[in-house]
C-alpha cells in the first residue's frame, strides 16, 4: 500500500464526528460537502486491494475494490448526497451523525476484503441505524427500535458464529470470497442466515416494515437504502448460484406484494415493497449467471434511486401533513402537485415502465430467468411486477393524491409543497431515474460483467406496456375493492413480539423470585449455623476454660484497663492497628527465622 | 528457583498499606487526605509499571516475606497473570480517587476518612492477591480484602447498609473459611507445598492423588472463592449495591470481584494445571456449570429497574465469561478469559461511574425515572453507551476481542453449546442495555417537562470518559494485554 | 401552478381522457399482433407468441392478486390497529 488511499467511508464518518464542531452558519455547507467528498473519493478509487491493517493474528483488508463492490459503492455514496440534501433543514445534529455513520459503515462493508472487517461494519450499521428509528420519538418508536436492534443482533451473532466456524476450519482463509454453494457447511449456513436477516428475507423479514414505517421522514431514506442492499452485495459476493435462493427470492417477491396490497400505511407499504424488490435480487443471485448477477447489481442500483424517491415522496407528505395512512389522506394533488408528479415517476420507475431506470434494470433479471430456462421463476417475477405497479405505481399515488379525500381539516390546512431542499432532492432522483432509463451506458458500464442485454426491443416495449397498462385497467375496475381499511396486518413478528412479552414476564416473576429465595438462604444456612456454633463455643468457654483461666483473667483485665484509652472505636483505626500489629509480628518472625 | 528477588513487589503492596495509615492521620484535612490517597495510588501504579519490561521479557520476579515451614511461606511473585490484574487495579485506583472525591463531596457523605482508609486497605489486599506466590498468601490477602471492604459496604450505617454488609460478610467469609481453608490444608497434605507452579500446564499435584480427591478439591476452590460471583453463591453482589457507588465501581470492576475471579483462575491454572484438568475432565463441565450463571444472571438483569442492580447482575454474568474462557482449556479460550479480566474491568467501571454520576446529578436510581436524561448529561450517557457496546461485544470496543477469542476457544474445545450460550448472552446483554440508552436519549419524561439537572461534576465525568476511551482503545489495540497473555501460553 | 392546471384540465374532461386511453390500449394490442413491428423471436415460451398475451396476463394477474390478497387478509391477517398495545 504505497499510494495514499482514503476510504470513502472515512469522509462520512469523520464528517459525522466533526459535525458538532462546525459553526451554525457553515453547517449546511458541511452537510453537502461531506457526502460529495465521499462520492468523489469513491469515484477516484483505483481497483485493487488497499488499506490493510494488522490486528492481533489477522490481517484486515479495508479496501477490496473490484467491479462488483464499486457499483454498490457508487450508488451508495451518490444517494448519500441526495438523502442528506433531503434532510438538510433538520437541525438535530445527532440525526445527521447517525445517518452518516450508517452510510459510512455500509460502504465499509461493501469494500471489506475479509470477514472480520465485514462483521465490524455489519455491527456498526445495526447500531447506527437503530437511532434513525428512535429519533422519530413517537410513543411506538422505542419499542420498534428495540425490536429492530434485537433482530439485527440475532442476525449478527449468527454471522459471527458462522465466520468463526469458517475461519477455524483448516484450509479456509479469512478472506471474504465466494462460498462453495454446492457444498454448504454449517458455517456457510450460519453466514447465509446472517446475510438473509439483513436482507429481510422471509422468515427473517418482519423487522423491516416494523422499523422502516417508524423511521423519521428523512432517516427512512437512509434506512431503505443501506442495510438491505449491503446484504444483496454480500449475497452476490458469497452465495452466487445457490439454488435455494431462487424459490426464496420469488416467494419473497410475491409475499411483499400481497402484504403491500393490504397495507394501509403508505410507508409500511413501501417497506413491504422493499421485500418484494429485494426478492428479485435474491432470485437473481440464486440464478448465478453473469446476466443474473448483472441484473441483481443493476436492480440494486436502480432500486436505491426509485425507492429513495418514493420514500422521499411519502416522507414529504408525512412531513407536511403529519399523516402517512391512506385512510387519513386523499385528494392532495390540489395542494402538492409536484410531489405527486415526482412520486409518480418513482412509481413508474419501480414498475419498469419504459424510459425509466426500472425498465433497463429489473427486466434484466427476468430475462436472465428466461435465459436460464427457469420459466416458473421468470413468470412469477413478471406477476410480481404486475403487483408492483398495482400497489406502488397506482395505489400509492392514487390514494394519497386523488381518490376520496379523507383528510381532516387540520391535515388539509398543513398540506403544501415541501421545502426547496426536499423538492430538489426528489427532482434529482427523478432525473436520475429517467437518465439511467434513457441512457443505458451510464449504468451498464458500471456492472461487473459485460452486458449483452438490450432492453429497448420492440417486443420488450410491447410486452411491458401491455402488461402495465392493462394492470391499470384492472386497478380502476377494482377500485372499490381496494379502498383502504384502517387495519394492520399480522406478520412473522407475531411470535417474537408475543414471545418477547412472555419472556420478560418470566424474567420478572418466577426467575426473580427464585433468585431472591436463594439470597435469603444465607440467613437460614449461614447465620443460624453461625449463631448455633457461637453458642456452643460460648458454653464450652464458660464451663471448661473459665475455670483454668480465671487467674490469668484477672491479670489480663488489669492490663486491659491500662490500654483502653488507646481504643476510640473507630473502625479504620482498629483495622489499621490490627494490620500494623500483624505486619509487625510478621517482621519480627521474619527476623527471628 | 530461577528468577530474581525483587523488593519492588513488597514496596508495591506496602504503598497502599502505608497510604491507609496516612489517610487516617490526615483525616481532618480533606484535600491533604485525598492527596495522600492519590500519591499512594500513583506509587503503587508506578512500581507495578516498572515491572513490565522484565515480566515481558519472561524473567520471573519473586519476593519472599517469610517462611513458616518448608512449603509454607508468605511470598510474592510477578508473572504475566499478576500483571494483567495488577495493572488494571492500580491504574483504576488512580482514576477512582478522583471519581470518589467528586462523588463523596458531591453528596456530602459522612465518614469520608474511614471510607478512604478502607479503600486503600482493599487495594492493599487486591494487589497482594495479584502478586501472591502461593495459596496461603493468596488466601491471606483474599480475606484481607473481605474484611477491608466490609465497612465500605455498610458505609451508610442504615438498616439497608447493615443488612447488605451482613450478607456480604457471611457469604464471602463462610465460603472461604468453609471451603478454601480445608481445601488448602488437604492440598498441603497431598503435595507438601502450596506454591503455585511455574507454568500453566503441570499443576502441583503428583500423579498419586486420586481423581476423586482432585475433583473434590477443585469444586471446593471454585465455589469457595465466592468473590467470583458464580451461582449459587452470588447473592452478596447485588446485596452489596447498598454501598456508595465508588465502592460498587471498585468492588465490581477492580478489587473484590477480580480478586475472586483472579484467585479462581490462578488456582485453576497454577495449582491444578491445564493437563490435570484435561485429564480429569474438569474443563468443559466447569464451562457448562458457569454457563448457567452467564445466562441466568442476564435474565435476572432484564427484570431489574434499579440501575445498579442491573449492573450487578451483569457483572455476575460477565465474571463467568472469564472462568468459562479458562475452563475451555484451549489456547484461544484461555486468552479470551484472561483478557476479559482487563476488558471487563475498564468497561464495567465506566458503567458504574456513570450510575454514580447520574445519582449525584439527579438523585435517580431507577431506569424508568431516567427518561430524557441523556439530553442533559450527554457525556455520561455517551460513555454508558460505549461501555454497553463493550459488554455486548460489538466491535471495535474491548468486549469484542473477548467474545471472538471465546468463540474460537469454544470451537477448538468442540463445544457448540458454549457457542450458543455466548450468542444468547450477546442478545440478552443487548436486551438489557439498550433500554437504558434509548430511555435516556429518546424518551420524554412522564410529566412532559424537560428533565432538570445538569451534567455531573468534572471530577466524575473526566474519569468515566477516560475509562470509556480506554475501552475503545483496547478494542483497537488489544496487543498491550495480549502480549502478556501470549507469553503465558508459550 | 402550471402542473395543477394541467391535471385539472384532464380531470375536467375525464370521459374523453379515458376514451383516448382505451383507444390507445386497443391500438397497442393490435400492434402487438403484427409480426413485422413486434418481433417475437426472443420469446422463450409458446404462450408469449399469442397476441395480447401480456395484456391478458397483466389484467388477470392484477385481478388475481387483488382477490387473493384480500382473501388472505380477511382470513385473519388483517386486524385492528391497536392489536399489539397492552
Amino acid at each position: 500500500m504505497s499510494d495514499l488511499w482514503l476510504h470513502p467511508a472515512s469522509a462520512l464518518i469523520l464528517g459525522a464526528l466533526l459535525l458538532p464542531l462546525i459553526p451554525a452558519r457553515l453547517k449546511k455547507v458541511w452537510l453537502l460537502a461531506v457526502p460529495i467528498a465521499a462520492f468523489a473519493l469513491n469515484t477516484i478509487m483505483p481497483p485493487g486491494v488497499h488499506g490493510q491493517w494488522q490486528f492481533l493474528d489477522w490481517t484486515l483488508t479495508f479496501g477490496r475494490v473490484d467491479r462488483l463492490a464499486s457499483v454498490f459503492g457508487h450508488i451508495m455514496s451518490l444517494i448519500s448526497i441526495v438523502a442528506t440534501l433531503y434532510g438538510l433543514h433538520v437541525k438535530e445534529d445527532a440525526q445527521h451523525i447517525a445517518a452518516w455513520i450508517y452510510a459510512g459503515a455500509a460502504l465499509g462493508a461493501v469494500y471489506a476484503g475479509d470477514f472480520l472487517t465485514l462483521f465490524l461494519f455489519w455491527e456498526m450499521m445495526a447500531f447506527s441505524s437503530v437511532f434513525l428509528v428512535w429519533f422519530r420519538r413517537r410513543k411506538e418508536s422505542p419499542a420498534a427500535g428495540y425490536r429492530y436492534l434485537l433482530v439485527h443482533m440475532a442476525g449478527g451473532v449468527c454471522l459471527l458464529a458462522g465466520i468463526v466456524l469458517h475461519a477455524s476450519t483448516p484450509g479456509s482463509s479469512f478472506a471474504f470470497e465466494a462460498f462453495e454453494v454446492s457444498k454448504m457447511t454449517p458455517a456457510s449456513w450460519l453466514v447465509l442466515i446472517g446475510f438473509l436477516v439483513n436482507g429481510a428475507v422471509p422468515p427473517f423479514h418482519a423487522w423491516l416494515p416494523d422499523a422502516y414505517g417508524e423511521g423519521t421522514f428523512n432517516g427512512s431514506i437512509f434506512l431503505c437504502t443501506y442495510t438491505t442492499k449491503t446484504a444483496v452485495y454480500a449475497l452476490c459476493r458469497g452465495f452466487a448460484g445457490l439454488d435455494l435462493l431462487v424459490p426464496l427470492g420469488v416467494a419473497m417477491a410475491l409475499y411483499g406484494v400481497v402484504y403491500a396490497v393490504l397495507e394501509n400505511d403508505s410507508r409500511r407499504l413501501l417497506a413491504y415493497h422493499i421485500i418484494s424488490q429485494v426478492g428479485y435480487m435474491v432470485a437473481a443471485v440464486g440464478l448465478g449467471t453473469e446476466m443474473a448477477i448483472n441484473g441483481a447489481c443493476a436492480h440494486a442500483f436502480a432500486n436505491i434511486l426509485y425507492k429513495g424517491l418514493l420514500f422521499m415522496g411519502c416522507g414529504a407528505v408525512l412531513h407536511m401533513t403529519g399523516q402517512s395512512k391512506f385512510t387519513e389522506l386523499g385528494g392532495l394533488y390540489q395542494k402538492m402537485p409536484w410531489t405527486f408528479l415526482l412520486t409518480l415517476i418513482g412509481g413508474l420507475s419501480i414498475s419498469a415502465f419504459p424510459l425509466t431506470a426500472g425498465f433497463v434494470a429489473k427486466s434484466m433479471i427476468v430475462a436472465a430467468g428466461f435465459e436460464a430456462h427457469n420459466l416458473w421463476a421468470a413468470f412469477l417475477l413478471m406477476l410480481a411486477s404486475v403487483g408492483t405497479f398495482l400497489h406502488t405505481g397506482l395505489k400509492v399515488p392514487y390514494f394519497i393524491f386523488f381518490g376520496k379525500n379523507h383528510c381532516r381539516p387540520e391535515t388539509w390546512e398543513r398540506a403544501a409543497e415541501p421545502p426547496w431542499n426536499m423538492m430538489t432532492a426528489m427532482a434529482i432522483s427523478a432525473f436520475l431515474c429517467l437518465f439511467v432509463g434513457c441512457y443505458t451506458p451510464y449504468l451498464y458500464d458500471l456492472l461487473p460483467h459485460p452486458v449483452h442485454y438490450h432492453p429497448y426491443t420492440a417486443y420488450h416495449l410491447s410486452e411491458t406496456l401491455q402488461m402495465l397498462l392493462f394492470t391499470a385497467v384492472s386497478f380502476f375496475l377494482f377500485l372499490k375493492k381496494l379502498e383502504p381499511e384502517p387495519t394492520i396486518s399480522l406478520d412473522l413478528d407475531w411470535p417474537y413480539r408475543k414471545g418477547g412479552r412472555m419472556f420478560l414476564w418470566l424474567a420478572q416473576k418466577p426467575v426473580q423470585f427464585a433468585d431472591n429465595c436463594l439470597g435469603e438462604f444465607y440467613r437460614v444456612g449461614g447465620i443460624a449455623g453461625l449463631m448455633g456454633s457461637a453458642r456452643l463455643a460460648g458454653w464450652f468457654d464458660g464451663r471448661v476454660i473459665d475455670g483454668v483461666v480465671d487467674g490469668l483473667a484477672e491479670a489480663v483485665r488489669k492490663l486491659g484497663q491500662r490500654l483502653r484509652p488507646v481504643q476510640r472505636g473507630a473502625v479504620q483505626e482498629n483495622l489499621t492497628l490490627a494490620f500494623a500489629l500483624g505486619a509487625a509480628l510478621l517482621i519480627v518472625l521474619w527476623l527471628v527465622w | 528457583m530461577e528468577g530474581s528477588s525483587d523488593m519492588r513487589l513488597l514496596l508495591a503492596i506496602l504503598a497502599p498499606l502505608l497510604g491507609a495509615g496516612l489517610v487516617m492521620a490526615t483525616g481532618r484535612r480533606p484535600n491533604l487526605r485525598e492527596g495522600v490517597s492519590l500519591v499512594a495510588a500513583l506509587i503503587m501504579f508506578g512500581l507495578t509499571v516498572s515491572l513490565i519490561p522484565e515480566v515481558r521479557a519472561g524473567k520471573k520476579l519473586f519476593y519472599t516475606i517469610f517462611t513458616l515451614l518448608p512449603g509454607l511461606s508468605i511470598a510474592l511473585r510477578a508473572d504475566a497473570l499478576s500483571m494483567i490484574f495488577a495493572l488494571s487495579a492500580s491504574f483504576l485506583w488512580v482514576v477512582t480517587v478522583f471519581y470518589s472525591a467528586g462523588y463523596m463531596r458531591g453528596l456530602n457523605e459522612h465518614a469520608q476518612t474511614r471510607f478512604n482508609t478502607c479503600f486503600a486497605l482493599a487495594l492493599f489486599g487486591a494487589l497482594g492477591c495479584a502478586f501472591s506466590d502461593n495459596l496461603l498468601t493468596l488466601y491471606l490477602f483474599y480475606e484481607i480484602v473481605s474484611i477491608g471492604t466490609y465497612p465500605l459496604v455498610a458505609h451508610h450505617q442504615d438498616e439497608e447498609g447493615y443488612e447488605g454488609g451482613r450478607k456480604y460478610l457471611v457469604y464471602l467469609t463462610v465460603a472461604a473459611k468453609g471451603l478454601i481453608l480445608p481445601a488448602m490444608v488437604l492440598i498441603y497434605v497431598f503435595t507438601g507445598t502450596l506454591d503455585f507452579a511455574h507454568n500453566i500446564r503441570t499443576g502441583i499435584f503428583p500423579s498419586t492423588v486420586s481423581q476423586g480427591m482432585v475433583t473434590a478439591l477443585y469444586v471446593c476452590c471454585l465455589l469457595g472463592f465466592a468473590k467470583n460471583g458464580v451461582m449459587p453463591l452470588h447473592h452478596w453482589l447485588p446485596g452489596a449495591m447498598v454501598a456508595p457507588t465508588p465502592v460498587s465501581a471498585l468492588l465490581h470492576a477492580v478489587a473484590v470481584v477480580k480478586v475472586g475471579v483472579f484467585s479462581t483462575v490462578r488456582v485453576m491454572l497454577y495449582i491444578f494445571g491445564v493437563e490435570k484438568m484435561d485429564a480429569f475432565n474438569l474443563g468443559l463441565p466447569t464451562a457448562y456449570f458457569v454457563s448457567f450463571t452467564i445466562i441466568a444472571a442476564s435474565v435476572i438483569a432484564l427484570s431489574k429497574d434499579n440501575l445498579k442492580a442491573r449492573l450487578a447482575y451483569s457483572t455476575v454474568s460477565q465474571l463467568s465469561y472469564i472462568i468459562l474462557g479458562v475452563a475451555l482449556l484451549t489456547p484461544k479460550g484461555i486468552e479470551g478469559g484472561l483478557i476479559h479480566i482487563a476488558n471487563h474491568a475498564f468497561s464495567k467501571i465506566t458503567l458504574f461511574f456513570c450510575a454514580g454520576a447520574i445519582y449525584v446529578a439527579t438523585h435517580k436510581k431507577e431506569i424508568s425515572e431516567m427518561a430524557g436524561l441523556g439530553r442533559v448529561m450527554p457525556f455520561t450517557f455517551g460513555a454508558f453507551a460505549i461501555a454497553s457496546l463493550s459488554m455486548i461485544g460489538a466491535p471495535p470496543v474491548a468486549g469484542f476481542v473477548t467474545k471472538w477469542h471465546l468463540l474460537v476457544g469454544a470451537l477448538d474445545a468442540g463445544s457448540v453449546l458454549i457457542i450458543m450460550v455466548l450468542m444468547a448472552s450477546t442478545l440478552l446483554n443487548t436486551a438489557y442495555f439498550a433500554p437504558v440508552v434509548y430511555h435516556a436519549f429518546f424518551s420524554k419524561p412522564p410529566d412532559g417537562r424537560t428533565p432538570h439537572g445538569k451534567e455531573a461534576p468534572l471530577a466524575m465525568v473526566l474519569p468515566l470518559s477516560i475509562t470509556a476511551a480506554i475501552s475503545v482503545l483496547i478494542g483497537f489495540y488489544p496487543d498491550f494485554f495480549m502480549g502478556f497473555i501470549k507469553s503465558l501460553l508459550s | 401552478m402550471k402542473l395543477l392546471r394541467f391535471i385539472e384540465f384532464f380531470r375536467a374532461r375525464l370521459r374523453a381522457t379515458v376514451g383516448v386511453c382505451l383507444a390507445l390500449l386497443a391500438l397497442l394490442v393490435v400492434v402487438d399482433a403484427i409480426p413485422g413491428v413486434v418481433d417475437k423471436e426472443h420469446a422463450h415460451t409458446a404462450p408469449e407468441h399469442w397476441p395480447a398475451f401480456w395484456a391478458v396476463f397483466g389484467f388477470i394477474g392484477c385481478a388475481i392478486l387483488i382477490i387473493l390478497s384480500k382473501a388472505f387478509g380477511h382470513a385473519g391477517i388483517m386486524t385492528r390497529e391497536d392489536y399489539y398495545d397492552e
